[in-house]
Parts: structure tokens; C-alpha cells; sequence
């Protein structure tokens, strides 16, 4: 084994010297990425927690309301909105009255809920409008059998940022009046002529 | 006295640390270990929370199995370069945050349906919960476990080891902060 006497000069470590700008940098870095995380919850949804609740969840059709449901022109057409202008959405993975989306899912996608028989509007057959009883026990309004969500994307009325995202292993799509989803700007896939649920892909 | 470099200067990598670069090695090298080890924890509390809303998006695993698995693997991660912090601690903790960006990032932007036995991943929005703070977080968990590897000293130098004990066992566990 070697021994180091102390009057010797060491070998020199060319990584100390290489190293040293590079270390800067990547702490540099790392310490930008911190700073940006930390700014990182202004994303709407709510940081790291938001679960089990609806986070922003939009006023209307809160679980102390009745929900409103119209029409609603936009640039994709004729969509159903809530009693304050806001998009609302069907998930396709959905299946007739019964949501498949909970947790974090429901924290992006908050329901769209009524303390009752929800008010049809302008522009909406009323005998599509309906109910479904949530696992936890709060109400969703649903059109044509679809339950119904907000995005957490959209921040007021006439917003449809939602449209054709794919979250939670599927689509999300904003809801025509005759029951069907809206596909850009014209009535696509599900039920669009008012039929069955049509959960056809 | 230290010894001088070609160009005059002390080599930081070999020369003695003092009390105070030896505390602030130490506190260096703890920092940066609890700054990747909290990442890492970020990274798994989203992935362990969100879990159960991705059961239902199936391959042959599912994507909630992929997303607890990460979560085990980042705590692991994140226990290894707290506990033994040694170059494969860091390399580990490079891995599991990188490979986890990696996928967040692409299938953020590019849809692969299926692959293999993985599900349709594809999700073309951050607005999930804690998913921005978990790429975030993952990020910066790369580099700080690059940093760590950029730091990292497997074995004290010979005059360390004829110092103290506490000197030795801090200089093979972290950063050396050069002296002034």
C-alpha cells in the first residue's frame, strides 16, 4: 500500500479542474428547475394534492344547486354549457350512466354536479338530461347517458381547452346538443343523431 | 503547505481540508442528498396518488401498476443516496428520474398507442394533478443526481486518511468543496 509522505507533489487530477465548471452548471440548472417547480402549481391542479376533491371546481352546478344545462354556439359548433357559460364534457371511457373517472381524474375533470333534476336551457332536449349517483356519493348531471365534466384547463365561460384531450386512457370531447360528441367543428362519433349511447369508439 | 497545480494555483482535489471546507463538504454533500432524495419523494407521492385514477388504462400491466412500481423504485432511489450514498446510489437515482422524464415527456407529446406489454400512455395535457410538479421534480432530480456523480469521490486521498476518521468518512461520502 502507498503511503503519502506529505513533501511529495500528488498525481494531479484532471477531473477536479475539468470538473468544476460542469459541476457549476448542472447546479446551476438543478437550482432553476427547483425554483421553476416550485412556481409549478398555478397549473390548476392544485400542486401535488387535489385529490378526492374537486379542486377549483367550477361554482355551478355545485353539489348545493340545481345544475343548469344550454346550448351554447362556439367555434366547434353548437356545445353544451353549464348556467354560466362553461364547456362541458364525455369522457369515452365512459359507459352508459356510469362514470369510470375518480381521483385524480375527477380532480382534472371535475364533475359537473346538481342537487337535483338539473334545469334544461336553451338549446337542450331535457328529456336527455339526467343523473347518476357518484362511489362518493354526490350526484352527476348526465346528457344522453353521458356523465358530465368540466376541465380544469378552462378558466371561465366560452373556453374549450378540453377538447379531444386524451387524460385517463381516453378521450374527452365537448358535448353536442343532440346527445353526441363534438369532434373539431362538426358532431362526430358517439350518438349523434340522438340515438343510443353509441359508445362505438 | 498545498500543493500547486501547473498554473500556481491550490488543487482543490488535493489538498487538505480545513474545518471549514470540512463542514462545508459535509453540509454540501447532505443538501444535495436530501435534495434529490425529496425529488425522488415528490416524484413517487404523485405517482402513488394517481395510481388508482390509471388502473383502468390496461396493456398487459397497467399504467396504475407502472405508476406504483416508479413510486417504489424513486423511494428506493431516493433511501439509497440518503442512506449509501456511492456512485451506484447515484446512478440509480439518475435513472429511475430520468427514465421517468423521459416517459412523462414523450408521452406528453407523441402518442405510441400500445407498446409491448404497456398501455396507451398517451396524455396530451399537464393538467393532472401534481404532473407538472412531478416532471418538475424529476428534473431536477436528474440533475442533482448528476451532480452528485459529477461530486462523488470513491476513496479519500491518502492524506485524508492519515487525518481524522471524520474526515475520511466525509470526503468518500459526498462533494469536496475546494479551498480558498
Amino acid at each position: 500500500m502507498r503511503v503519502w509522505n506529505g513533501t511529495k507533489r500528488p498525481p494531479p487530477r484532471r477531473s477536479g479542474r475539468l470538473r468544476r465548471p460542469l459541476v457549476a452548471l448542472v447546479a446551476l440548472a438543478a437550482a432553476g428547475v427547483l425554483a421553476a417547480g416550485c412556481g409549478s402549481n398555478g397549473s390548476g391542479s392544485g400542486g401535488m394534492g387535489g385529490y378526492g376533491s374537486s379542486g377549483t371546481a367550477p361554482a355551478s352546478g355545485g353539489q348545493s344547486g340545481v345544475a343548469m344545462v344550454s346550448a351554447a354556439s362556439t367555434s366547434l359548433g353548437m356545445i353544451l354549457v353549464d348556467g354560466s357559460g362553461r364547456t362541458l364534457y364525455l369522457f369515452e371511457k365512459d359507459r352508459p350512466n356510469q362514470s369510470a373517472c375518480a381521483g385524480a381524474c375527477a380532480a382534472a375533470w371535475p364533475v359537473d354536479q346538481s342537487s337535483g333534476t338539473p334545469k334544461a336551457g336553451s338549446g337542450v332536449k331535457a328529456s336527455m338530461l339526467g343523473t347518476i349517483k357518484r362511489g362518493d356519493n354526490t350526484t352527476q348531471v348526465t346528457y344522453n347517458q353521458h356523465p358530465l365534466y368540466y376541465y380544469q384547463g378552462d378558466s371561465g365561460a366560452g373556453q374549450h381547452n378540453g377538447q379531444g384531450i386524451n387524460a385517463f386512457g381516453a378521450a374527452w370531447f365537448a358535448v353536442a346538443p343532440a346527445g353526441g360528441a363534438v369532434s373539431g367543428g362538426a358532431t362526430a362519433t358517439t350518438a349523434a343523431n340522438g340515438g343510443g349511447y353509441g359508445y362505438g369508439g | 503547505m498545498p500543493a500547486l497545480d501547473r498554473s500556481g494555483r491550490a488543487g482543490a482535489a488535493t489538498v487538505p481540508l480545513g474545518r471549514g471546507a470540512l463542514a462545508r463538504s459535509v453540509i454540501g454533500s447532505w443538501v444535495l442528498r436530501v435534495a434529490t432524495a425529496a425529488a425522488l419523494g415528490i416524484d413517487a407521492v404523485v405517482h402513488w396518488q394517481n395510481a388508482p385514477a390509471y388502473d383502468a388504462v390496461t396493456g398487459t400491466v397497467s399504467q396504475g401498476a407502472l405508476f406504483r412500481t416508479e413510486a417504489v423504485v424513486a423511494v428506493v432511489a431516493a433511501l439509497l443516496v440518503l442512506i449509501r450514498p456511492r456512485r451506484s446510489s447515484w446512478v440509480v437515482a439518475l435513472l429511475v428520474a430520468g427514465s421517468a422524464l423521459g416517459a412523462v415527456l414523450l408521452y406528453r407529446y407523441v402518442d405510441l398507442g400500445t407498446l409491448g406489454p404497456l398501455p396507451d400512455m398517451y396524455e396530451n395535457t399537464w393538467q393532472v394533478p401534481g404532473k407538472l410538479l412531478s416532471a418538475y421534480a424529476e428534473a431536477a432530480a436528474v440533475l442533482l443526481a448528476a451532480l452528485g456523480l459529477l461530486t462523488h469521490r470513491g476513496a479519500a486521498p491518502p492524506h485524508e486518511a492519515a487525518g481524522s476518521q471524520a474526515a475520511g468518512a466525509a470526503a468518500r461520502s459526498g462533494p469536496r468543496l475546494p479551498t480558498r
